[in-house]
């Protein structure tokens, strides 16, 4: 079968959109999440929306719902106990990841059938996207687009010095809050399609990746979400090709460009050295 | 306390508690447009943390601080400030921004959408470079800048919104000596061309030399006046007990 003749299927076409929205959506937030140092954050809340969901499954409420909800208000506090400084620096988020979970694995022990439902989420699947969570993403990609435009500048200076950021007139606490909860948002509408160990991998690995080009802010930004363009396509072939996971697929072939890129770097390195 | 127009920075009776610490006790002076002044004192004197109500940073514990005549708590124009902090650029040396994109951050309020975006054309960031001698490093990362030429690109940035005031945070911490005088005569330069200057250091060589007027802090104004006052051995007493000891060079009456 060629690679044209998949597209026939309407799931298929659903996945592969979904897949380049979430391509572009994962390393633009990733992006800032890495450099301010919170490259954990993306797991963190993929765990807590994993609680999030089991809780939905347990009270029967719309799953999407469940999840958006504690990963929005995770997020909340995690920005809020890291400002306080009650708890250090990224212990804070180690809190939540393993609370999360265990209480997850608590629920998944009170309620029957909870875990099939829930390990799905583990993994998450490209090929079960519906056509709502296509909009979804949509919606999201052209938010945090709007968002990033508007903000682009107050962004950036938070994340190179956010006492700086305070000088300039900046609400700090305001535009980091509404942030994270925009991170929040991009870790639910992922969560089906990458699953809660993946999604983390997508949103910092292309970004690591355009970092060691070493070039400035916009040109980094881009290049990310070239990378993860590039991954999700690829992946999502191989995927299909050897019937594997699509986020596993999506995140090794991200992982591949990040050492095809250091070791290039590395031997690049090593040329000029012994040319100098 | 009045406000009249020139009057950049006023202080009236301000305190500030670290918990049970007292860290600044009944301040009060006033800072006027186009002078050039020095706060000085010792670790622990409450120099940072003066800084810091001023700027709007912290909230002091007693008193009130007016900038340009507004309130700081009330205070919206930040554009007329300029600062440049401690230890410039504390983050990773990795971070991806080039000199550019960091001087342009100095302009928040640029004027169209497409220029808060933008890279050229929006803000003059190359008059300002120049200006600042960074010009040629307009391309480089920040992280590949020696302490000295990173000092310049954060004191561009703050001026890239023309300010009216530059606060510089211990400006000359880990430069060199050759470095550190190109930097006080461009600071000269600068404060001659008009701009308010308030330079926080623990340096009384540097301060006694450059400056107009020095506020001595030690948890209260010990002295605000000129800056000869540091020669005196009352003054020095109250800044840091009586472990300064005043020496004169003839051939050049350093401190």
């Amino acid at each position: 079968m060629s690679i044209f003749s998949l597209f026939q299927f309407d799931f298929i076409v659903r996945a592969f959109e979904a897949g380049l929205l979430l391509g572009i959506l994962a390393p633009l937030v990733g992006m800032f999440l890495v450099v301010r140092h919170y490259s954990l954050l993306a797991d963190a809340l993929a765990h807590v929306s994993l609680l999030g969901v089991a809780l939905a499954l347990f009270f029967k409420i719309p799953i999407f719902i469940g999840a958006l909800f504690t990963s929005v208000m995770a997020a909340i506090s995690i920005e809020r106990l890291r400002r306080d400084r009650r708890v250090l620096g990224e212990s804070v988020i180690a809190l939540f990841l393993s609370s999360s979970l265990a209480l997850s694995i608590v629920i998944i022990n009170l309620k029957d059938g909870v875990n099939v439902n829930l390990i799905s989420y583990l993994f998450g699947s490209l090929t079960t996207v519906a056509e709502r969570d296509v909009f979804i993403l949509a919606g999201l990609v052209t938010v945090t687009l709007s968002f990033l435009l508007f903000y682009y500048r107050e962004l950036f200076l938070l994340s190179l010095d956010e006492e700086l950021a305070k000088v300039s007139g900046i609400r700090v606490e305001r535009l980091s809050t509404l942030f994270m909860v925009l991170a929040a948002c991009t870790v639910t509408a992922s969560l089906q399609m990458v699953g809660v160990l993946l999604i983390g991998a997508l949103m910092v690995v292309p970004v690591l990746t355009a970092m060691q080009f070493r070039l400035g802010f916009r040109t980094t930004l881009l290049l990310s979400v070239v990378f993860s363009l590039l991954s999700v396509v690829s992946g999502f072939f191989l995927a299909y090709f050897f019937d594997v996971a699509s986020g596993g697929a999506i995140v090794i072939v991200a992982v591949i460009f990040f050492l095809l890129v250091n070791v290039l770097d590395r031997l690049k390195t090593i040329f000029f050295l012994r040319r100098a | 306390m009045s406000s009249t127009v020139n009057l950049v920075i006023e202080c009236q009776g301000v305190g500030f508690h670290y918990g049970k610490n007292r860290a600044l006790q009944d301040i009060s002076f006033a800072i006027s447009e186009g002078e050039y002044v020095g706060i000085v004192g010792g670790n622990g004197s409450g120099k940072t943390t003066l800084l810091k109500i001023i700027l709007g940073l912290l909230s002091p514990s007693q008193g009130e601080v007016r900038i340009f005549g507004q309130k700081v708590s009330e205070f919206k124009d930040w554009d007329k400030i300029g600062y440049v902090p401690q230890n410039v650029f504390r983050g990773d040396l990795g971070f991806p921004a080039t000199v550019r994109e960091v001087i342009e951050s100095g302009h928040l309020q640029a004027s169209t959408f497409w220029c808060r975006f933008g890279t050229q054309g929006c803000v003059d960031v190359l008059v300002v470079a120049k200006r600042c001698g960074v010009d040629h490093l307009l391309k480089k990362r920040i992280g590949e800048l020696s302490g000295g030429e990173r000092q310049r690109v954060f004191i561009a940035r703050a001026l890239v919104s023309a300010p009216r005031l530059l606060i510089l945070d211990e400006p000359t911490a880990g430069i060199d000596s050759e470095t550190e005088e190109q930097f006080y005569a461009f600071i000269n330069e600068l404060h001659l061309s008009g701009l308010t200057v308030v330079l926080v250091s623990h340096d009384l060589e540097a301060v006694r030399r450059e400056v107009g007027m020095v506020l001595c802090l030690n948890r209260r104004l010990v002295c605000h006046g000129k800056p000869e006052s540091l020669e005196q051995k009352e003054v020095l007493e109250a800044l840091y007990g009586n472990k300064k000891n005043i020496l004169h060079h003839e051939h050049n009456d350093h401190v």
